[in-house]
């Protein structure tokens, strides 16, 4: 028996090949794991054994094969890559000219190599189970599939069906690779390997590929144009900042209009050119980057988590953020006690759960039955009958608050769960600005106060803040970071400061924006311009996502203390009820049906009369003016130890306000630019529009000494190190 | 006869919880009979503060059991988040069978089988189903297995018109097959027996629409109910629909008789709404609440069920009390309050006539006169007639009603009692301290 794999004849002499990496937690495709595999072939090819069939399949638990060890990629040199690139496509390529069939048993995670493994067989059939997640991952860290995926993909799908998956690398549920043809059949997990055998057993022909994109095979004009139309759509996206998307339509052109081989060759080279670029070495290093976080947390918390598993928890107040969490909640089996003022509050809240709901069981991550036992888990009550019903929150092992951002809101709301609440239940704060310690003061015991700060859509953001005040307790910190790890959130620890860490970088480049808008540029060009900088949306349209009275009262409650500027005339634009997306209009007027357009007697109202003179200000100092005060802010927060590394500020960026993944995070974005260069720009800002731009003097040491920004956290060790708990506070580990 | 007594105190009353009550086919026409219960155990469970995990056993009454849901107290039960090693029971005594899930659960306890059961009771009117005939399933079955086309319409013409004609499962449960009776109409027998005029009929029934109108108003049930959210836009239903604050004696008295149009006096204003709701209450040894410092809304003392001939199934209660009142020592001067579940005013009427009647009560009880119950102790926040009676439920609520009520006006001792078809009666008398 091999080490990372296990071969043994079932009843109708079939093969079935587990793979079952001794040792490891994960299967991956090393290149030990593709030697075994390919003496596996050779023994049939020889005809050594015949058996009738093959079953690759896998011994994990939950995992089928996450592909290509990255870390082991990484390590490798130029010549060894394509080395191990050869070695996986002609293996594949052995594997899909066997002269008995194969299936490939699909019983967990089928990621990247896994999947094209799998591609290379003749059937594949998955286990159903909503929470398989199936799919070519690989453009999201900067490459491709290049061990034959992105050839036999387009084969097997046709581009039009095909480009999408392999340039967005989205992965899937079972079901969902069913409908798109990814996978052959779905059956329950009980009877994988016996739908397997039978798979091998019939003699059915592979699905054809639809009409269209037989045509698009065979016709040089239709396929030149849909290529050139993926392209285009693609170009659009993207604005050049990803080169594998190109890459990928490249080597899938290839693989129609020029055959097997040239397309395996064109994935070998694009690869080993992609591995080389900025883009892919930080998107690779976030990819560690989030896996180091999350296992730097886990331990922070020790082994022994039993006693922080939660069974109940209460949720105070069923808006936008309450009902997220609350759904967060109920998804990984935890009872909710939703708590809201009036019966409407909860009607509302309980809509916009099982919103959530509907949109994982039409991504066939749930099942309807699934999604209903989900929302049963959910129990209401109005605030008013917990003052008659006074032990209704007595079951929650942790509450936590999601009401507006109002201090004296926050502190009814803490008074009333602190007094009814088990005294041992641990009480947490959504906040995104106020402080938790303040909000703890009204508390009877401020040390099960902590701050658990989600983001915006909740079921797509995977980051949390773990706000630890000087007071939080062990226990609280623990459950807090073990919930976050349960319901599949990356959490951060940091301090309690002024917008903890996401908001804090966030909000002066919002702030910028607004006092840009006030001097009469253009918005739909700000918009286009950081987008093509690299941002996901321009912060434009982000305020109307967020909705200006949320952002102008989270303004409010951190400018004093970060120095923050923000136009005279926002009040005026708060009065006239233009408050963005959920009122229809803001920067952008959002018709019923149709595109959002310029709302014009916004920006009048902003900028009165003044109005800027383009020339002056070209696009490239505009996507700087705003970026650059984010680290100014960034500084300040290392400066004060908010955080104690500075990758968990990259890391933060990218996950919680989608900081250009391609650039690395805020701190990587910074320093390939060169600090030197950060502070040259910034005093030209400041001599051109104010202070508020000054670099705060830690930066300009860095740039006199020389240094990283991680250093600063050097200097704040000894300045505000307040050392009241004994687990670090940071989340990664430095290599 | 099922009867006993229990030792002062040994089965507490935790806490309670109820849906609000709506007409059949309105507002909670979508909640079937597991969602109706489970919302009511699990906020019981939240306003005990206990844990479901604790439970030794939950009981749900339930008439018209779900076709879809056999046993809908185990499927009620794990929807509601009680763990699946807490077994579960659903108990049918008709209209008594909310209450008999207090009784299976207060015996359990006094036996010292168990120490934590929830008991609740629960009824979808509207999901009551029609019926085909009895023998439309024979050319169904045959249709099922036609093969081909020729098969298929060899079977169809065997089918007759008659056979589409649906059977009302509501109306048929409602007719006791012992003496083809519809309850209506021994609610009649008991009319002329007793000689109940329409019009006391009329007054009581008045009355009752007035009592609940009032403790609604007063948000005397606010504390009971707990909202249920239902439909594609969680709809909050809040309140009980049935009471009308504006109904007048002259409304009532304009009604026609339903069940025997000529001779009648039993008209749908005199008798229950045919309703959909639930209710529940935890019931914890004694000693363990007292150990734990929980605060009981009430204790168990006795309960009893009782039977006669199925044709005045309605004097039921009749029977049932006077035997707690035997168990316990106690005459019907002792108990402050009482709930007669009004399925019919000419029932509870007659009820009140026979048991204050020496005549009745030394020939059927072999002892005198039991004494009156008198108007102000009776239903004192209306009864079914305003608020409705989802069958299954009605032995559960009014229990909780009882309970609440005697908090309200400090009563020590108070008695709950049903008639029930087919000729039976339960009672319960719970006590304060």
């Amino acid at each position: 028996m091999s080490e990372t794999l296990d071969t043994k004849i079932e009843q109708g002499n079939m093969l079935v090949v587990c793979l079952d990496h001794q040792g490891k937690s994960t299967n991956t495709l090393s290149p030990l794991v593709l030697e075994e595999l390919g003496e596996v072939i050779n023994s049939l090819e020889k005809e050594e054994r015949k058996p009738s069939g093959v079953i690759f399949t896998s011994g994990k638990p939950n995992m089928f094969c996450s592909g290509a060890d990255l870390f082991e990629l990484g390590q490798m040199d130029k010549g060894q890559q394509r080395h191990f690139l050869e070695h996986g496509q002609s293996l594949f390529d052995r594997i899909a000219k066997l002269p008995m069939p194969t299936v490939a048993a699909i019983n967990g995670h089928c990621l990247g190599g896994g999947l094209e493994l799998s591609l290379a067989c003749k059937w594949r059939v998955v286990a159903d189970d909503g929470s398989i997640n199936i799919g070519l991952p690989e453009s999201k860290i900067g490459i491709m599939p290049a061990w034959g995926g992105t050839t036999r993909l387009t084969g097997m799908l046709g581009p039009t069906r095909a480009l999408p998956l392999l340039i967005t690398g989205r992965t899937m549920a079972p079901r969902r690779a069913l409908k798109v043809g990814l996978v052959d059949e779905v059956v329950r997990p009980e009877a994988l390997m016996a739908a397997a055998s039978r798979l091998l057993e019939t003699k059915k022909p592979a699905a054809r590929l639809p009409i269209l994109d037989r045509a698009i095979h065979s016709a040089p004009p239709l396929r030149a144009l849909v290529y050139r139309k993926a392209r285009i759509a693609t170009l659009d996206k993207t604005f050049g900042n990803y080169p594998a998307a190109e890459k990928i339509i490249e080597t899938s052109q290839t693989a129609v209009s020029r055959g097997h081989a040239a397309a395996l060759n064109s994935e070998r080279d694009a690869v080993i050119d992609l591995i080389d670029t900025d883009a892919c070495r930080n998107l690779m290093r976030l990819f560690f980057l989030r896996h180091e976080a999350k296992q730097a947390i886990r331990k922070s918390i020790g082994d022994d988590t039993r006693a922080l598993e939660i069974q109940h928890a209460a949720v105070v107040g069923g808006g936008t953020m309450g009902a997220g969490i609350t759904y967060a909640l109920i998804r990984s089996g935890i009872q909710v006690r939703l708590v809201d003022v009036d019966q409407h509050a909860i009607s509302a809240g309980l809509s916009r759960i099982n919103k959530m709901l509907a949109d994982d069981r039409r991504a066939y991550r749930i099942s309807p039955l699934e999604a209903e036992q989900a929302m049963q888990r959910v129990s209401t009550t109005m605030v008013k009958s917990l003052h008659v019903h006074n032990r209704g929150l007595q079951l929650a092992d942790l509450v936590v608050e999601a009401v507006a951002e109002k201090m004296k809101v926050k502190h009814e709301v803490f008074s009333m769960i602190d007094r009814l609440a088990r005294p041992e239940a641990i009480l947490a704060t959504n906040t995104s600005s106020l402080s938790v310690e303040q909000i703890a003061a009204v508390t009877s015991s401020p040390s099960r106060v902590i701050g658990l700060h989600f983001f915006n859509p909740v079921p797509q953001m995977p980051l949390v803040e773990v706000v630890r005040t000087s007071y939080s307790s062990d226990l609280a910190f623990r459950m807090a970071v073990d919930l976050s790890l349960r319901i599949g959130k990356i959490p951060i620890l940091v301090k309690d400061a002024p917008g903890f860490l996401v908001n804090r970088v966030l909000f002066p480049y919002l702030a910028e924006a607004l006092m840009m808008a006030s001097q009469g540029a253009p918005i739909n060009k700000i918009d286009q311009a950081i987008k093509a900088w690299g941002m996901p949306m321009g912060p434009f349209e982000l305020l109307d996502q967020v909705g200006l009275d949320v952002a102008v009262a989270i303004l409010d409650s951190v400018r004093d203390q970060l120095a923050i500027t923000v136009p005279d005339r926002l009040d005026q634009v708060l009065q006239e009820g233009w408050l963005g997306r959920k009122s229809g209009k803001g920067f952008y007027e959002y018709p019923k049906k149709g595109q959002p357009s310029i709302h014009h007697d916004m920006t009048k109202l902003l900028c009165g009369n003044s109005a800027l003179d383009e020339d002056q200000d070209p696009m490239s100092k505009v996507q700087l003016r705003l970026i650059l005060p984010m680290l100014n802010e960034a500084v300040r927060l290392m400066a004060q130890g908010v955080v104690d590394h500075a990758d968990t500020i990259d890391l933060a960026t990218v996950l919680g306000l989608g900081f250009a993944p391609f650039r690395g995070g805020l701190i990587r974005f910074a320093e390939t630019m060169g600090l030197d260069q950060c502070v040259t720009v910034l005093d030209e800002l400041v001599e051109r529009y104010g202070q508020r731009f000054e670099p705060p003097t830690e930066l300009r040491e860095l740039v006199k000494n020389g240094g990283k920004i991680q250093d600063i956290s050097g200097i704040a060790q000894t300045q505000y190190a307040q050392g009241t708990t004994g687990i670090p506070t940071g989340i990664i580990t430095p290599k | 006869m099922v009867a006993w007594n229990t030792d002062n105190g040994r089965v507490a009353i935790i806490a309670s919880a109820r849906t609000p009550l709506t007409r059949a086919g309105a507002a909670l026409r979508a909640m079937r009979v597991p969602d109706l219960a489970r919302a009511v155990m699990q906020e019981t469970l939240h306003r005990a503060g206990w844990s479901g995990g604790r439970l030794d056993e939950v009981y749900l009454g339930n008439v018209c059991m779900p076709a879809d849901a056999a046993n809908p107290a185990r499927v009620a039960a794990i929807q509601a988040g009680i763990p699946q090693h807490v077994p579960a029971l659903t108990v049918q005594r008709n209209c008594a069978s909310g209450l008999e899930a207090i009784f299976q659960g207060a015996s359990r306890i006094f036996s010292g089988q168990a120490r934590f059961i929830l008991a609740a009771g629960a009824e979808s009117m509207s999901n009551i189903p029609l019926l085909f005939p009895r023998e439309t399933s024979g050319p169904m079955a045959q249709m099922a297995k036609a093969k081909t086309l020729t098969q298929k319409l060899a079977v169809a013409t065997k089918m007759r018109p008659r056979n589409f004609v649906p059977i009302s499962a509501l109306l048929q449960g409602l007719t006791d097959p012992l003496c083809n009776m519809i309850m209506g109409k021994t609610a009649e027998v008991l009319s002329h027996e007793f000689s109940v005029t329409r019009d006391q009929q009329d007054a009581f029934a008045l009355q009752s629409h007035q009592r609940a109108a009032q403790a609604i108003s007063a948000g005397q049930f606010d504390g009971q109910i707990t909202p249920i959210y239902t439909g594609q836009r969680f709809e909050p239903v809040t309140q009980d629909i049935g009471p009308r604050q504006d109904q007048t004696f002259d409304a009532l008295a304009k009604l026609r008789p339903i069940f025997d149009r000529r001779d009648g006096s039993v008209t749908v204003g005199n008798s229950c709404q045919i309703t959909d709701g639930a209710a529940c209450i935890l019931l914890v040894d004694g000693s363990v609440a007292g150990a734990e410092g929980l605060e009981p809304l009430g204790y168990i003392r006795a309960c009893a069920t009782a039977a006669l001939e199925p044709q005045r199934m309605g004097l039921g209660p009749v029977y049932a009390i006077d035997r707690v009142l035997q168990m316990t020592g106690l005459s019907l001067d002792d108990i402050g309050l009482f709930e007669i579940n009004e399925a019919f005013a000419a029932q509870v009427l007659a009820c009140r006539k026979a048991i204050a009647s020496d005549r009745f009560c030394q020939l059927n009880l072999g002892h005198d006169s039991c004494g009156d119950i008198d108007d102000e102790r009776l239903n004192v926040s209306g009864g079914a007639i305003a608020l409705g009676h989802p069958v299954g439920a009605t032995g559960a609520r009014i229990v909780l009603q009882l309970l609440d009520d005697m908090r309200r006006r400090n009563v020590q001792f108070g008695i709950a009692s049903l008639c029930v078809a087919g000729g039976q009666g339960a009672a319960i008398l719970v006590e304060r301290r």
